[in-house]
C-alpha cells in the first residue's frame, strides 16, 4: 500500500523479531495523539551480511555461549526468520486492538541509508543495535529523554516527546539541551508549553556544545532513560556517528523528522 | 387318673383387671426400668462397666424383647457420665502426603482448628498477594533486578568503551554479538581492511580476539550473577511471606499453645507456606521472573487449598459425654470408614480431606451397637471388626485395594488408637453358632447378655406389665387404654408366651398390638380411649390378615377333600393335630392318622419315615411305641406284630413327636378291634411307660380342631385330648372358651395312655389283675389277646417252615 503523503507517519522498526507490546502501545497512543498512521518495519541491515568477508570475525551466541565464524548465508536466513516473527507479532498486536498496522521489510545500511530512505515523520528505532542482557526487565517503566538542539526541528521533536510524556505524567521528561544556558531556558519554556498541566515539570539537563554518542549515552544512563527522542537531522545521527550511537545508547531511539 | 374334662376357667385364665388398680393407662406411671430381664440387666451392667480387654457384649434374645432399647438406655446412661472423647483429625503429612498424619485434640478444639485453618487459607489468599504487590516489595525486588542488570550492563559498557577506544564496535547480529573494526563510525569494509598495513590488521585482529574473549567472560559470569540475584529474590520472597504467615499464624499458635502436637504441626504449616507462597498468588499475578516457575507437581498431588486444611473425623461436643452409636447398616466401609476419590483428567485422585470416618471412628471412646446378623451378612465386615478389636487401632485399608480390585493411587493414613465397647445384638442361635464356629469370638465378646422372652405371671407382674403398656402407649402418643383393654393386652401377652403362667416379653409385638388397637378404636369412633373390643378386634384382624392358608385348609376339610371325621367311630383311625407355622403366625391342622396291624416280627413301620417325609423326632416317637407295646403286652413272648402308621393326606413332611399318643391310640384300636371316637382329636407325646407328655402349640391345635368342628356344627360331643402337662399352657380363644362353657366343645387332660384310650373308645383300658391278665373285655385285654394270637400264628408258621410244610412263610 502506497503511503498517503498528506498523512503523518510513524514507522516502528522491529528488528529483534520480538514485539514488545508496551512499546507498541506507547507508539500507538502517540500515533493517535498526532493523528498519524502507524507502520511497522523490519530493518535488515546489509552491513551485517558483508561482515563474512572479514574471515577473522567471530559471532558470539550468548545463550549457547558459542563462538562461531560469521556466515552471510546463515545470517540471511536468520534475518528472514526474525522478519517473519516480527510480522506475526505485529499482526497479532493489530488484531487484538482492532487496527491495521502495515508491515514492510527494509534492507540497507542502517548507518548510511536508513534515515534518508525511510519517509516518516517519526521513526522509532526500537532497540536497533542495542546489546542488552535482559531488555524486557531492564526498565519496568519508560523514562523519556529528548535531545533538544537549536532550530525548528528541535521544537517539533519536543512536541512529539511531550506527546509521549503524557503516557507517564508523573515522570518528568528529561530534556538534554545541547547549547548554552539560553537554549536550556528555551527548552524548558517550550516543553512546559507542550506538556499538559497534570504532567510533571520537565527536567532540563544542559549539555555543552554538540555532544557525541558517548556523551549522550552517559547522560542517558545517568537519568536511566529508556527512550530517547531525537531529531532526524541531529548531528548525533550523522552517518559517521549513527552506528556508534546505536551501539552506545541503552534505549530505544525515536527519530522525528 | 381318668381323663379330666377341663373347666372353662382353666382354658383361658383371664387377667384380673380389678387388681390392676387403674381405670386406664392414664392412671399408671411410666415403668422406670425393665421388667423381667434382671439377668440381662445385671449382665449389661457388668459388661458395660468392665473396662478390660475383650469384654465386649453379645445381647442374645428373640426379636422384639427390647435388646436394642435396653442396651441403648444402659449405654447412654453410662456414656453421659463419661468423658467426651477427643477429636481425631487428619492433616497433611508434609514429608509424604500419601501418609496423612493423625492428631488428637480435646473435644471441640479440632473443629476450631479446622475453622481457623480455613480462615487462615482465606486470609493468606488475600494477604500474600497484597504483600507482593506492596511498594516495599516491588522496590526491593526491582532493586535486585536493576543491580543484576547494572552489573551486566556495566561489564558490557566497559567492554564497549574499551572496544571504542580501539576503533572496534560491538554490534548485534540476528542471534548474537560480534566485534567489528570501525573507522569514523563506519564499519570497515573488507576491501578497505585489506588495504590497511599488515601491522594494523594484525593489531585489529588481536584486539578483536582479546575483546571477544572478554565478551565471552562477561556472559560467562551472567548465570552466576543471575543465580545470585535469584537467591536474593528468593530470600526476599521468603522474608516477605514469612512475615505475613507468622503474623497470621500467631493467633492460632496462641490458641493451641497447650497442645504440643498442634504447635509442631503449625510450625510445619508455616514452613510449607513460606516455601510455597506462590500458590496463594492468583494465576494472573504469577510471575515466574520474580517468584520462580510453579513447581511441576504429581497428578495426584494435593490441591493447594486442601494442603493446609484439617479433616476432623470425629467432631465432638463438650456437652454430650461419650458417644453411643447404633450402626444400622454395618458394611465394611460404614464401619471402618473409606477414602473417597475424585476423577481428575481420567485418573482417580484423593487426599487426606477425602478420608471419611466409619462408625468405629465416631464410636471411639464410647459404645457401638450393631445387629450381629446384619454384620455377618456383610462381606469382610465381621473379620474387619475382629481385627480392629484385637489390634485396638483403626487402620483405613480400602477394601478394593486390599482385594487387588483397585490400582489407583490411594492413601495410607496413620492409624488411630481405638477404645470402644462393642455391643452385638442377635438371636441366640447366632450367639451359639459364633461360639462354636469362631474361635476368636469368645475372647472378643466375653459378656453374654441373655434376654428372657417370658416373665412369670402373677398379680404383681401383671401390674408391672400394665405400666409397661402405659409407657408404650405414651411413648407412641396413643390414646389411653382402659383397664379392659389393658387386660386384653395382658392376655395377649400371655398367649404370645404360649404359657398361661407367663407373660411374653416381646415388647415389639405388644407395641404392634397397641398401635393396631388404637387404629381400630379410631375406626370405631373412639378417639380418646381404647377398649377391650378394639384390642380383640386388632388381634382378630391380625389373625385374619395372616389366615388365608388356615381358612383354605379348613375349607378343604369342610368340603371333604381333606378327610377328617368329626363324628362317628372307626377302628384304627384317630384325629391327630399338628401346627403349621407361617413366620410369626401359626395355626393348628387336624390330620387323620391310621394304623394297621398284622402278624410280624415286632416292627412298627412309620410310613412317613419310609418315604422320607418324617423327621427324626417323629421317627423316635414311633419307635417308642414299639417299645411301649412290647413292654406292655409282650414281656414273656415275642412281639409278633407288624404295624404301619401313616399321617393320611400329608405331603409336606411330619416332624415332632406330638402325634405319638394319637398314633398309639390308633394302633391299640386296630389291635384290639375297638373303634375310636372321631369327635375327638388327640395331641401329646408318649413315653415308653405310656405316660403322656407335654407338646408345643397346644392352643393352636385345639383351636384348629375347634374351627373344623365349628364349621360343620358343634355337636357337644366334640373335643380335644391334651396332655395334662399342657393345661398350664392353655390360653384359648374366647370363642373356644365360650363353646366349652356352653358344653358344645370339650378339652380333656390325660396323664396316661390308658386314660385316653378309655375316653376315645368308651371302654375301660384295663389293668392287669392278680393273674397277670388284663380283663378280657378291656381294650388292653383285647389287644393282648390279639397279640397272643399273632404270636401263636407266628409260632405255627415257624414250625411249618421248620418241617417244610406248605403255608410256611
Amino acid at each position: 500500500m502506497t503511503p498517503d503523503p498528506s498523512r503523518t507517519r510513524i514507522v516502528l522498526t522491529l528488528d529483534t523479531g520480538q514485539v514488545d507490546v508496551s512499546e507498541l502501545d506507547a507508539m500507538l497512543r502517540l500515533a493517535r495523539r498526532m493523528n498519524a498512521d502507524l507502520e511497522g518495519m523490519f530493518v535488515e541491515d546489509s552491513d551485517l551480511l558483508r561482515l563474512d568477508a572479514l574471515g577473522f570475525l567471530r559471532e558470539f551466541k550468548p545463550s549457547s555461549m558459542r563462538v562461531e565464524p560469521i556466515e552471510a548465508g546463515r545470517m540471511q536466513q536468520e534475518l528472514k526468520a526474525l522478519a517473519s516473527r516480527a510480522r506475526r507479532g505485529l499482526a497479532e498486536f493489530s488484531r487484538a486492538r482492532g487496527i491495521e498496522v502495515p508491515f514492510s521489510v527494509w534492507r540497507g545500511s542502517v548507518s548510511r541509508e536508513l534515515l534518508g530512505a525511510v519517509e516518516a515523520d517519526v521513526l522509532a528505532l526500537l532497540r536497533v543495535g542495542a546489546v542488552r542482557a535482559n531488555p524486557a526487565r531492564t526498565r519496568p517503566q519508560s523514562v523519556l529523554a529528548v535531545l533538544f538542539d537549536d532550530g525548528e526541528e528541535a521544537v517539533r521533536t519536543l512536541r512529539v516527546a511531550a506527546g509521549l510524556a503524557a503516557d507517564a505524567p508523573a515522570r518528568p521528561l528529561k530534556v538534554l539541551a545541547c547549547g548554552g544556558p539560553d537554549l536550556a531556558e528555551m527548552a524548558r519554556e517550550t516543553a512546559l508549553s507542550f506538556l499538559s498541566a497534570d504532567t510533571a515539570k520537565p527536567v532540563v539537563i544542559p549539555l555543552a556544545g554538540r555532544p557525541g554518542p558517548s556523551a549522550v549515552a552517559r547522560e542517558l544512563e545517568k537519568c536511566a532513560s529508556t527512550v530517547l527522542v531525537v531529531n532526524r537531522r541531529s548531528a548525533l545521527l550523522s552517518p559517521s556517528s549513527m552506528r556508534l550511537h546505536l551501539a552506545s545508547v541503552d534505549c530505544a531511539t525515536i527519530l522525528v523528522s | 387318673m381318668p381323663a379330666e374334662r377341663l373347666a372353662p376357667g382353666m382354658l383361658r385364665p383371664g387377667c384380673d383387671i380389678e387388681a390392676l388398680g387403674c381405670a386406664s393407662t392414664d392412671d399408671l406411671e411410666d415403668l422406670p426400668g425393665f421388667i423381667g430381664q434382671q439377668r440381662a440387666v445385671d449382665a449389661l451392667d457388668f459388661g458395660i462397666g468392665m473396662r478390660s480387654d475383650g469384654y465386649n457384649l453379645f445381647l442374645l434374645g428373640p426379636p422384639g424383647v427390647g435388646k436394642l432399647t435396653l442396651a441403648h438406655a444402659f449405654a447412654r446412661e453410662r456414656a453421659a457420665a463419661e468423658a467426651v472423647p477427643p477429636e481425631w483429625c487428619y492433616v497433611n503429612n508434609f514429608d509424604d502426603h500419601r501418609k496423612p498424619r493423625v492428631m488428637q485434640l480435646p473435644a471441640g478444639r479440632g473443629i476450631r482448628l479446622a475453622e481457623s485453618m480455613n480462615d487462615l487459607i482465606a486470609e493468606l489468599s488475600r494477604a500474600l498477594p497484597a504483600i507482593f504487590e506492596s511498594d516495599e516489595y516491588r522496590t526491593r525486588a526491582e532493586a535486585i533486578e536493576v543491580d543484576l542488570n547494572d552489573r551486566h550492563q556495566r561489564a558490557l559498557r566497559e567492554l564497549q568503551h574499551k572496544a571504542e577506544s580501539r576503533d572496534i564496535a560491538m554490534i548485534r547480529t540476528p542471534s548474537g554479538i560480534t566485534m567489528v573494526p570501525v573507522k569514523n563510525g563506519e564499519t570497515i569494509d573488507p576491501e578497505a581492511f585489506e588495504k590497511l598495513p599488515e601491522a594494523q590488521r594484525q593489531r585489529i585482529q588481536a584486539d578483536i580476539k582479546e575483546l571477544q574473549e572478554e565478551l565471552v567472560q562477561v556472559f560467562r559470569h551472567l548465570p552466576q550473577w543471575q543465580r545470585d540475584s535469584r537467591a536474593k529474590i528468593d530470600s526476599l520472597n521468603r522474608e516477605m511471606s514469612a512475615a505475613v504467615v507468622a503474623q497470621l499464624l500467631e493467633p492460632l499458635r496462641e490458641s493451641f499453645a497447650d497442645i504440643a502436637e498442634v504447635s509442631e504441626y503449625l510450625s510445619q504449616v508455616e514452613q510449607d507456606i513460606v516455601g510455597n507462597f506462590q500458590l496463594f498468588l492468583p494465576d494472573a499475578k504469577q510471575n515466574a521472573m520474580l517468584f520462580g516457575p510453579r513447581a511441576l507437581r504429581d497428578p495426584d498431588d494435593l490441591s493447594w487449598t486442601n494442603r493446609y486444611r484439617v479433616n476432623v473425623l470425629t467432631p465432638g461436643s463438650a456437652n454430650h459425654g461419650a458417644p453411643v452409636i447404633y450402626e444400622d447398616n454395618p458394611t465394611y466401609n460404614n464401619l471402618l470408614g473409606r477414602i473417597e476419590h475424585r476423577a481428575l483428567q481420567g485418573a482417580l485422585v484423593t487426599d487426606f480431606t477425602m478420608i471419611r470416618p466409619g462408625t468405629l471412628h465416631r464410636a471411639n471412646g464410647g459404645y457401638l451397637l450393631v445387629d450381629a446378623l446384619k454384620l455377618l451378612r456383610e462381606p469382610f465386615a465381621w473379620e474387619a471388626l475382629k481385627r480392629t478389636l484385637r489390634s485396638h487401632e483403626l487402620r483405613l485399608e480400602p477394601l478394593g485395594e486390599s482385594l487387588g480390585l483397585m490400582s489407583t493411587a490411594t492413601l495410607e493414613p496413620q492409624s488411630i488408637p481405638l477404645s470402644v465397647k462393642v455391643i452385638l445384638l442377635g438371636e441366640p442361635v447366632i450367639y451359639y453358632l459364633l461360639s462354636e464356629l469362631d474361635p476368636e469370638f469368645a475372647d472378643l465378646f466375653k459378656v453374654q447378655v441373655d434376654f428372657d422372652d417370658r416373665l412369670a405371671r402373677g398379680a404383681q407382674s401383671e401390674r408391672e406389665y400394665a405400666r409397661l403398656i402405659a409407657t408404650l402407649v405414651r411413648r407412641e402418643a396413643l390414646p389411653a387404654f382402659d383397664r379392659g383393654a389393658i387386660g386384653a393386652v395382658i392376655e395377649h401377652g400371655v398367649r404370645l408366651s404360649s404359657d398361661n403362667e407367663k407373660l411374653s416379653m416381646r415388647v415389639g409385638r405388644i407395641g404392634d398390638v397397641l398401635r393396631e388397637s388404637a387404629y381400630w378404636a379410631r375406626k370405631n369412633g373412639r378417639v380418646d380411649l381404647v377398649t377391650r373390643v378394639d384390642v380383640e378386634q386388632a388381634i382378630d384382624k391380625r389373625d385374619e390378615r395372616s389366615g388365608r392358608i388356615r381358612e383354605r385348609m379348613q375349607e378343604e376339610i369342610r368340603r371333604g377333600t381333606i378327610l377328617v371325621d368329626t363324628t362317628g367311630e372307626y377302628v384304627g383311625r384317630v384325629n391327630g393335630l399338628s401346627v403349621i407355622g407361617l413366620g410369626e403366625y401359626g395355626f393348628g391342622r387336624p390330620s387323620r392318622i391310621s394304623a394297621r396291624t398284622r402278624v410280624g416280627d415286632g416292627q412298627v413301620v412309620d410310613i412317613e419315615r419310609e418315604v422320607e417325609l418324617g423327621g427324626p423326632i417323629h421317627s423316635k416317637g414311633v419307635m417308642i411305641l414299639s417299645s411301649y407295646l412290647g413292654a406292655r403286652f409282650a414281656t414273656d413272648r415275642p412281639l409278633s406284630l407288624s404295624a404301619s402308621l401313616v399321617f393320611e393326606q400329608s405331603y409336606g413332611g411330619v416332624e415332632g413327636d406330638s402325634a405319638s399318643a394319637a398314633e398309639l391310640f390308633a394302633l391299640l384300636s386296630d389291635l384290639a378291634g375297638v373303634p375310636l371316637r372321631q369327635s375327638l382329636a388327640v395331641t401329646g407325646s408318649v413315653n415308653q411307660h405310656g405316660g403322656i407328655q407335654a407338646i408345643g402349640g397346644v392352643n393352636e391345635k385345639i383351636e384348629g380342631f375347634f374351627d373344623c368342628c365349628h364349621a360343620r356344627e358343634l355337636t357337644g360331643d366334640q373335643g380335644v385330648v391334651i396332655p395334662r402337662a399342657n393345661v398350664k399352657h392353655l390360653m384359648l380363644r374366647a370363642d373356644v372358651v365360650a363353646a366349652v362353657a356352653d358344653g358344645r366343645f370339650h378339652v380333656y387332660a390325660i396323664d396316661h395312655v390308658d386314660d385316653g384310650i378309655a375316653l376315645l373308645t368308651g371302654i375301660e383300658a384295663g389293668e392287669r389283675g392278680d393273674d397277670g391278665c388284663f380283663p378280657g373285655d378291656s381294650v388292653n385285654g383285647r389287644a393282648e389277646q390279639r397279640l397272643i394270637e399273632f404270636s401263636a400264628r407266628r409260632r405255627d408258621f415257624a414250625a411249618r417252615e421248620t418241617n417244610g410244610e406248605p403255608g410256611g412263610p
